[in-house]
């Protein structure tokens, strides 16, 4: 992946996951007696951002294996939510319950981050494959 | 488009001059056509070697520093380096999608999307080959995209 890739893979996990976590984040603030303030909302960006940072340089790491892959993602995103937003940050307080509600959120938001850039792949793949399918067409039609 | 053949026992090698005043879309496909038909790799199996037309192959790849071409459904050892083939091919269909490997964009059947912004094709012959994120925009340029 070059860097402007990798720039554009940020930006997108950033901006994908923040905005389901803030979504989740208002709609559980009740229960989690944690009112959506400024200050609030600029720890979960830092987070975030953060949680994106860490995947784009342990991407870096060659694995052949997707699920693999996957995996550590996923614990990129554990690792940096509970250190650097739980304790760096103090965003929620260590209590079981908590912990739990946390895991959920981030879990949603790591699911649909995954989705948007495949979606994103998806798109690309079907411009290619339609190139494919011209090429052969025209391939055959001058063989003709 | 005019298409002029002048033949005569004068000439001892074949030579393709393109007049044009601008290199379309259209022309670029004949010039890498000219360019697959003009080249050919020799091949090694069983002790015997084979002339293969570029037409006919799927993919090369390099193994344990000793390469091999791919054809539908055989498998030739070739004497020239992956770096050299990629030189050599860079203007025909052919396109380096691996570290290890080269794929003929005409025998490409389908790609589909992996984890981490690789792909994987799918050739006609139903084979399958991982194009790895470093060499996905050669790639995607050699369709335009």
């Amino acid at each position: 992946m070059n860097f402007k890739k990798r720039i554009g893979y940020f930006f997108t996990m950033t901006c994908t996951s923040f905005t389901i976590i803030m979504l989740l984040y208002a709609a559980l603030s009740g229960v989690m007696n944690a009112p959506v303030g400024a200050k609030a909302v600029y720890a979960l960006f830092a987070v975030c951002a953060m949680v994106s940072l860490v995947i784009v340089i342990t991407s870096f790491i060659p694995i052949k294996s997707e699920p693999v892959k996957y995996l550590i993602n996923f614990i990129d995103v554990f690792l940096t939510v509970f250190l650097f937003g739980g304790g760096v940050l103090g965003v929620f307080p260590f209590t079981w319950n908590i912990m739990l509600i946390v895991f959920g959120m981030l879990s949603a938001a790591y699911v649909g981050v995954v989705v948007v850039l495949l979606v994103s792949e998806q798109i690309t793949a079907s411009d290619i494959n339609k190139k494919i399918s011209e090429m052969k067409k025209q391939h055959h039609e001058e063989d003709k | 488009m005019k298409l002029f053949i002048e033949q005569s026992d004068e000439y001892n090698d074949t030579e393709i001059t393109i007049k044009c005043g601008i290199v379309d879309e259209r022309l670029e496909r004949i010039i890498r056509q000219i360019r697959l038909s003009m080249f050919s790799v020799s091949g090694v199996k069983d002790g015997e070697t084979k002339v293969i037309s570029l037409e006919d192959i799927f993919y090369f790849e390099s193994i344990d520093e000793r390469t091999f071409i791919y054809l539908h459904s055989d498998v030739y050892e070739c004497t020239m380096k992956l770096y050299e083939l990629e030189e050599q091919l860079e203007k025909a269909n052919f396109v380096r999608i691996s570290k290890s490997c080269i794929v003929n964009i005409m025998k490409l059947d389908s790609v589909r999307p992996l984890m981490n912004s690789r792909y994987e094709a799918k050739l006609e012959n139903g084979e399958k080959l991982i194009i790895n994120r470093h060499y996905l925009p050669a790639f995607k340029s050699k369709f335009g995209i």
